[in-house]
């Protein structure tokens, strides 16, 4: 498969995954992007590895992680901390009201808990395919989402919970 | 009632959704590539030339003292006042620091006492956004990173910013080297090695062009020396910055006054067999940069057998507590259990976070449970005022 071939066929998902890593339409084209840059030049190695996709996904979260670094310096943003437990009320309204501050906690995770909510529950990856792709063990990976639905204040599922 | 997970998984779906040119965004990574890979032919080719320019340079111009090592001509006369950090804000040349007391004498200081930093800086030739210096582990440390274009956040093309370090210890150079184990970094090309002198001080300045990995196609130029015997100091910028100017800056550098670690905190009585091994601490030039104005800082206790305290100090303000977190430490303060044992290996025994008066999170490891975290954080008590770092104490104690 050729670069051409696999930024035209992977290009949109990569984008998906971007928009939840950097919370932005605008940022997570730049995103991908850049990761796509950085994979250009090596990509006839990279391909032969049979893992694009892991490789450059790594690539996406460790920019964003930088990025995060850059810019939050591990601080929650400040519409955050206007708001309490995640509350769901009664009626569309009250529901619509809770989806946004969902958005916003999620936004306010550090990039790599941020990056293995999106891996794991929109990706829908397991614990080793997300260990791949941040480059670490998958007991690191449950420790994040771990610590990211804590921070988040979900309340699992049995299911759910039987994973973390 | 919270929100379970299916909602979760709901709402991560509505936000990623929508539509993607592919045929587009392959368009600009084309165009984005060749645009770099003819500034990078350029950049390499004025790299070797500028080098040796200032290497000519920083040899034969005449010096001020201001970099020279300690005894040396020069290093006698009254130490400066250094502005304050606000007033240093003026200047987005300069790196944001806190002046410090002391100076470097030997090797034996470096790395001793957590909030001493032994050196300072001049100007930078770009403006920098952020600095961050620390002790820890016997290495003397600043980071700073800027944008040569002004500061206004990440772009997609990242050519224009920088990242710099430079780490002062008495190990090995290699110790000192930025930390580039965790990553695919790919392999460092060389494009130019000379060998300046820095105040008398023969010298190491190399230039490389990373291949392949994180970095690839940027450039860094490193400059090693020793302005005491045994101290090994490393300046490293990575980025489109010139080697000359990367050279001016080391060239810069004061041995003779120091910058200050703060925090505004005093931590009380520590458990038995522990003493404060580091700290870090923040400060921006720009208004748009996290902590700018104000500082951050994080302090690192280390108990028997490798078990630590930590106590990162997050800014005036926090997130308030929810309803079932309003517990109060033995100081009054309020927090909430951020998590206890979880027994997986690598993570901490015990993480709170402070809300009132201030905004503060610390963990505990190793042996220390999160009774002894209750019990360290019950002990603090503010220092100087939160919005001036100029007010911080220069200890713990």
């Amino acid at each position: 498969m050729s670069f051409e071939e696999y930024v035209l066929a992977r290009g949109p998902a990569l984008v998906r995954l971007a928009r939840l890593l950097v919370g932005d339409p605008h940022r997570a084209e730049d995103l991908v992007q850049d990761a796509l840059l950085r994979t250009y030049p090596r990509w006839q190695r990279i391909v032969r590895s049979d893992h694009p996709d892991v490789y450059v996904r790594r690539v996406m979260v460790n920019l964003s992680s930088a990025w995060w670094r850059r810019l939050s310096n591990r601080e929650l943003p400040a519409d955050l901390r206007a708001h309490g437990p995640v509350a769901v009320g009664a009626g569309p309204e009250a529901t619509s009201v809770a989806r946004m501050l969902m958005w916003e906690r999620i936004n306010g995770l550090p990039a790599r808990q941020r990056a293995v909510i999106a891996l794991r529950y929109y990706e829908d990856f397991d614990d080793h395919r997300i260990s791949e792709i941040l480059g670490c063990s998958r007991a690191s990976v449950r420790t994040h989402a771990m610590r990211a639905l804590k921070a988040m204040r979900i309340q699992l599922t049995a299911d759910v919970e039987a994973t973390v | 009632m919270n929100i379970d997970i299916n909602t979760l998984v709901e709402q991560l779906h509505s936000r990623a959704e929508g539509p993607v040119d592919s045929r587009a965004l392959l368009a600009r990574v084309e165009l984005v590539y060749r645009r770099r890979r003819s500034r990078r032919a350029v950049v390499g080719a004025v790299a070797a030339v500028s080098l040796v320019m200032a290497v000519a340079f920083a040899t034969l111009a005449p010096h001020d003292g201001q970099s020279s090592p300690p005894g040396s001509p020069g290093t006698g006369g009254p130490r400066p006042v250094l502005p304050s950090g606000a007033a240093r804000a003026g200047d987005v040349h300069q790196v944001p620091a806190l002046p410090g007391i002391g100076s470097l004498n030997d090797a034996s200081d470096v790395g001793a006492d957590p909030f001493a930093v032994h050196f300072d800086t001049g100007r930078f030739a770009h403006p920098v956004a952020t600095a961050r210096w620390s002790v820890a582990d016997g290495v003397e440390e600043l980071t700073f990173y800027g944008d040569t274009e002004g500061v206004g956040g990440p772009k997609g093309d990242s050519a224009s910013e920088y990242y710099a370090m430079v780490t002062m210890s008495t190990a090995s150079a290699d110790r000192a080297r930025p930390d580039r184990t965790a990553a695919d970094f790919g392999t460092p090309s060389p494009v130019a090695t000379q060998r300046p002198s820095i105040a008398g001080v023969a010298a190491v300045a190399e230039t490389v062009v990373h291949r392949g990995g994180m970095f690839d196609g940027q450039q860094e130029t490193t400059v090693r020396w020793q302005p005491v015997a045994r101290v090994d100091v490393v300046v490293s910028v990575r980025g489109e910055i010139e080697p000359a100017d990367v050279l001016a800056f080391a060239t810069g550098l004061r041995f003779d006054r120091a910058s200050r670690c703060a925090v505004p905190l005093r931590l009380g009585d520590l458990p038995s067999g522990a003493r404060v091994t580091g700290c870090a601490f923040r400060l921006s030039n720009f208004a748009a940069e996290p902590g700018a104005g104000r500082g951050r800082g994080d302090l690192l206790v280390s108990g028997p057998n490798g078990s630590t305290l930590e106590v990162r100090y997050l800014g005036p303000q926090g997130p308030e507590p929810s309803t079932q977190a309003k517990t109060t430490l033995a100081n009054g303060w309020k927090y909430s259990v951020m998590s206890t044992d979880s027994g997986m290996p690598g993570a901490p025994n015990a993480v709170i976070r402070v809300h009132e008066p201030w905004h503060l999170e610390a963990q505990a490891t190793g042996g220390y449970t999160m009774d002894d975290l209750l019990l360290f954080a019950g002990r603090f008590e503010q220092s100087g005022d939160a919005e001036d770092p100029q007010t911080w104490p220069g200890s713990a104690g």
